[in-house]
């Protein structure tokens, strides 16, 4: 008797969860799923009246511009590299402040730079631009004073490409700082303090409990957030590059990535099928270094999988 | 009671005598750009318009005023998407091109002729062809001849101070003594005012007398396939390989060198304040013309008067594109009606400066009637005024002068054109011809990228053109590799094939 | 009402480690204040006059004050006020609703004996990776579903956002088992779980996400670009930002043009900074519940 019993019972939960997540999943299905169909059209010379389904498929024609450039390398390598560069400094700095944040939460004045350091997040890319272009102009720059006042010789820094990766990062990091560190800060608040009594009971320094309990209970969040820039490493930040770089031929060596390009082309043929095919590229490849990290995770720590 | 009746009935035909449609037509859609149109003035001119033309147009209006922010996301995915939308404007913001692919114009040639005869015959064959794409009309285009001429505007203030005359200056070189006086006098002023988009070049084509085909150009740079259009010529070349574009940057590197120029140029909204504050000194431009600066001096520069400073010796290319017009979504249910709404617009005075100006007495008021000039009504300006397209040239063209003016100075102005037409101007040998770069797309995508990140720095002056990672001689190779040939000989191909058909 | 299960006890940190303390404050401090500097700036901006920007740039103290760029923008009030409240409302209704919805998915998958976690979560992650693009997006809600200027469009397809998702997933997971199977041996239906034992315990966790949807949503502006034409409808953000985009236009407007010009860029700046007011406001709000993690009575030995 007991046995059916229980199966029933866990029916019923397997159903009430499946439930509980219905809502969820028709919108993601409706607003996300469907549309997808619009993928085809990197295949596809759309035209209205043809509508979606009837337009002529030319293959990988869309996909020439990008591939036949000679830059596309390049590109890649860019775009990849600076996001790489992102995803590291911003989780590293944001997990420190995150500790930081922990050892004086009891005061209120925590709460107060918590708020404050949330603030650049507000501003947007626009306005990121005017002041990082005030900051770096060779004119009359912020920067280039400081410099001489310290007798150092001003930069041209909009014509130098070697340092904009540095200056693409540490706008990166002042800007994502803040997000960020709430997150980590969220988890390492809910953290059982017994734990943290059980750790001093056994004679651990302030580093053991660092190291030993904090940033083991918020690995699952850096799991996260690593698979999310993964999974969208292929891809940059277009308002991030469009507004601080804008349209600087000098440094494009280093800061070109795949959006801008693509944007610039889309302006100029009004093909925006264009951006559909190479879209479709960034999402595949995207697809299998997740697919290949989420298998490693899985070997290592099956807990923290994505899926 | 029944005096309580009486009074209902009475009022009840009141107000459907003032009903916003006539009963019983159906209606269209006009989506158009409108700088201010607050709803209820809309529907206030809307209803003017319907007592007027409803019946003969045989549907009800409802006008869509889009703002310029979204003119460019909206009107391309209407057409795209086939969405209720029945006229849609064509501008500099959504070319006639563009909107030609995304598949949604509908062609008009049957219908021209057939419902809306008048407007057919408004234009000579000649302006009906410049408005063909593969052999059919897809759009009514707003014709309104103007000039463009490479010079300069700058405050007549500081030409006067430096006893500068604009007038004589015939090349680039002759404004260098203007320059170095700002520099020695005004520290803190530059002279030649650039933003990190367009402006800051000297790379003009009409300088030369070339005129752009094509569009083959970084997104925001110059016409770089060209036609020698003042000598009469129709063979398409690359402008970077000439020995007058090696010229034109080599002599723009000096000036960066002088420092005529910011070191970097600033944004569009920064390079505004400057300018309106007199801190960047002249806008070096292809297209002075014979327009009223007034507006323009007292909106961007800071209330001071700009002459607009022709250089002498620069004939004006004419040539006939659709810029500005009217075109009709091929979905649309009531293709019939939108074309004589049009027609309306432009052969009825009254729809047009309707459309344009808005109600007598609500919008505008006769500055002087019997020279048609128009003011805002008195205590209005163009913050409060409730509707005010600053687009007119949408619903006209110029002529058969059913418009009204804002200004004395507007009046004059088609006066001049005509007069610098007939003095100074000349006609393109590929007058009317209309280019169809489908087929090279993916070489000009790539002349896009190529042209962005070698060419425009050139072209400001932000790079020696002997630099021998990023000169010019990098930026010809990289020309080639991208596959500006291919494209040349596409145009050429086209251009050869079009004077055949029209035996010029 | 879930005090049977938990109990809230005052939070006990350690009162050592003092050196550690002033490191964290002389490392936050000045990362404070480059935060707040650009910000400062941004707002002290918006009453800079148009000289002192052109001449001097960005600075903590503009030499010169004027208050035309807030003129301009309420020259006309009752829009202003109306796109206010659309996006409050739109703000309102998406953050409740959307994160309610993320966090029963959320939860659902944290489960680790349901059936179907995996599966979903990677449903909800492939959607990351893949767009459809504007235009399916487009055909889908303004020739589909027949959303155009209307509140829905706004609110409807942002609700789900798959990292605040899966944040929360991760979150819930760190909630002991032991408390979850309490629960079930009383005779909880799962959703009284959620609602009685999880949520609670997760209250900074969901209290960010919904900050983070709340955000979003106040500064989105692509929807109403392409689906609103109403202006009674426009949300704050998009209102602000045709306002901007008009004054940049070229009015060659002839001899009526009055009126002093303010700067565009004050104008930028003073629409930003409306923009910022509520979420200020909103923030200290949630900050409030933002407490260190509630004891667990009851249970030991965990």
């Amino acid at each position: 008797m007991k046995p059916r019993k229980t199966r029933n019972r866990q029916t019923t939960y397997q159903l009430q969860l499946w439930l509980m997540a219905l809502p969820c999943i028709l919108l993601v299905f409706l607003f996300n799923y469907v549309p997808m169909g619009g993928i085809i059209l990197a295949f596809k010379d759309y035209s209205f009246s043809d509508g979606i389904f009837n337009s002529a498929w030319i293959g990988f024609d869309n996909f020439k511009f990008f591939f036949q450039s000679g830059v596309a390398w390049t590109l890649i390598y860019n775009t990849v590299f600076l996001n790489f560069l992102f995803i590291v400094s911003v989780t590293f700095f944001s997990i420190l402040v995150a500790l930081f944040l922990n050892e004086i939460f009891k005061w209120r004045i925590a709460k107060l730079f918590q708020s404050v350091l949330f603030f650049p997040h507000f501003i947007s890319w626009i306005i990121v631009g005017y002041f990082s272009y005030s900051f770096l102009n060779a004119d009359n720059g912020f920067l280039n004073v400081v410099l001489g006042y310290w007798g150092l010789a001003p930069v041209n820094w909009y014509a130098s490409p070697e340092y904009w990766p540095l200056i693409m990062t540490v706008i990166s990091i002042w800007k994502g700082l803040g997000y960020f560190s709430i997150i980590y800060l969220a988890g390492m608040v809910s953290i059982n303090p017994e734990l943290y009594e059980a750790a001093r009971l056994d004679g651990g320094t302030k580093l053991d409990e660092m190291f030993r309990i904090t940033l083991p209970m918020i690995t699952p969040l850096i799991y996260i957030n690593l698979f999310f820039a993964l999974g969208r490493i292929f891809y940059a930040n277009f308002d991030f590059f469009n507004n601080v770089v804008k349209n600087n031929g000098l440094i494009m060596s280093t800061t070109d990535v795949i959006d801008t390009y693509v944007m610039r082309s889309i302006l100029v043929t009004g093909d925006f099928n264009m951006a559909a095919a190479v879209g479709l590229f960034q999402g595949v490849c995207g697809f299998i270094l997740i697919v290949g990290s989420n298998w490693l995770v899985r070997r290592m720590d099956n807990e923290n999988a994505l899926f | 009671m029944k005096n309580l009746l009486a009074v209902l009935i009475i009022i009840t035909f009141a107000v459907a005598s003032f009903a916003q449609s006539v009963a019983g037509l159906p209606t269209i859609k006009f989506y158009f750009v409108a700088t201010n149109a607050t709803p209820d003035d809309v529907t206030l001119v809307q209803d003017k318009i319907n007592s007027l033309v409803a019946k003969k147009v045989g549907a009800n209006i409802e006008l869509h005023p889009l703002s310029f922010s979204e003119i460019t996301t909206k009107i391309p995915l209407l057409l795209k998407t086939g969405d209720d939308a029945d006229i849609v404007t064509v501008s500099q913001f959504d070319p006639y091109i563009s909107l030609y692919q995304t598949g949604g114009l509908l062609a008009l040639d049957d219908l021209l002729p057939k419902v809306a005869s008048n407007l057919y015959k408004l234009y000579d064959p000649i302006i009906w062809n410049a408005a063909k794409i593969k052999g059919r009309i897809y759009a009514v285009p707003s014709y309104s001849p103007s000039v463009s001429y490479p010079g300069i505007w700058t405050s007549k203030a500081r030409l006067d101070k430096y006893k500068f005359d604009w007038s004589k200056v015939k090349k680039w070189e002759d404004y260098e003594p203007y320059f170095d006086a700002i520099l020695a006098n005004e520290p803190g002023v530059t002279p030649i005012l650039s933003t990190d988009e367009y402006w800051g070049r000297i790379w003009f084509p009409n300088y030369y007398g070339f005129e752009g085909v094509g569009g083959v150009k970084s997104p925001k740079g110059q016409d770089l396939a060209v036609v020698d259009a003042v000598k009469g010529k129709s063979d398409v070349f690359a402008a970077p390989f000439t020995r007058e574009y090696e010229a034109n940057v080599t002599l723009m590197r000096k000036w960066f060198n002088k420092g005529y120029v910011k070191k970097n140029p600033p944004t569009e909204m920064e390079m505004n304040n400057l300018r309106s504050t007199g801190k960047m000194a002249a806008f070096l431009i292809p297209f002075a013309g014979e327009w009223d600066t007034t507006g323009m001096g007292q909106a961007e520069w800071g209330g001071a008067v700009i002459p607009q400073g022709k250089m002498a010796g620069h004939p004006t290319i004419r040539n006939i594109s659709v810029g500005t017009g009217l075109a009709i979504n091929k979905a649309s249910k009531n293709p019939e009606q939108a074309l004589k709404f049009i027609q309306e617009s432009y052969t009825n005075s009254d729809v047009q400066n309707l459309l344009a100006w808005g109600i007598e007495g609500v919008h505008w008021q006769w500055k002087d009637k019997s020279k048609k000039i128009i003011a805002f009504v008195d205590g209005k300006t163009v913050e409060n005024t409730g509707y005010y397209p600053n687009a007119s040239d949408q619903f006209r063209t110029t002529i058969n002068k059913l418009s009204y003016y804002r200004s004395e100075g507007d009046l004059l102005t088609d006066q001049r054109v005509a007069d610098s037409i007939k003095s100074n101007s000349v006609v393109s040998p590929i007058f009317g011809f209309v280019p169809d770069m489908a087929s090279v797309k993916t070489a000009m995508a790539n002349v896009a990228n190529v042209a962005a990140q070698y060419g425009d720095p050139l072209e400001k002056g932000l790079v020696d053109p002997q630099d021998p990672k990023i000169g010019l001689a990098v930026f010809r190779a990289k020309l080639k590799e991208a596959g500006i040939d291919t494209i040349l000989a596409e145009l050429q191909k086209q251009i050869n094939a079009w004077k055949a058909e029209n035996k010029k | 009402m879930y005090e049977e299960w938990i109990t809230k006890m005052p939070s006990s940190r350690s009162q050592s480690g003092g050196a550690v303390t002033w490191i964290s404050i002389g490392v936050l401090v000045p990362i404070c204040i480059l935060s707040v500097l650009p910000i400062w700036i941004l707002i002290i901006s918006s009453v800079a006059s148009t000289e002192s920007l052109a001449s001097f740039g960005f600075q903590i103290f503009p030499s010169e004050f004027s208050w035309e760029a807030y003129r301009k923008i309420f020259a006309q009030p009752d829009f202003i006020v109306r796109s206010y409240s659309v996006s409050i409302a739109v703000t309102v209704a998406g953050t409740l609703a959307g994160v309610a919805a993320s966090a029963l998915f959320a939860y659902v998958i944290s489960r680790q004996n349901f059936g179907g976690s995996n599966f979903l979560s990677f449903f909800l992650f492939f959607t990351l990776l893949f767009n459809g693009g504007t235009l399916s997006s487009y055909l889908l809600i303004s020739n589909f579903l027949h959303w155009k200027n209307n509140l829905l469009s706004l609110i409807v397809p942002l609700l789900i956002s798959p990292f605040n998702v899966l944040l929360l997933r991760s979150y819930f997971r760190t909630i002991p088992l032991s408390l979850i199977e309490s629960a079930r041996i009383d005779g909880a239906s799962e959703f009284r779980t959620f609602r009685s034992i999880v949520l609670p315990l997760s209250m900074p966790a969901v209290l960010t996400v919904g900050l983070f949807t709340m955000l979003m949503y106040w500064n989105d502006m692509t929807q109403a670009l392409l689906y609103i034409d109403q202006q009674y409808l426009y949300p704050l953000q998009y209102l602000l930002y045709k306002l901007t985009f008009n004054q940049s236009i070229i009015p060659q407007s002839g001899e009526q043009y009055t009126g002093t010009i303010a700067s565009p860029l004050a104008l930028r700046m003073g629409m930003a900074t409306i923009a910022l007011i509520p979420i200020f406001f909103s923030f200290l709000a949630v900050q409030k519940h933002f407490v260190r993690g509630i004891m667990l009575g009851g249970i030991k030995g965990d």
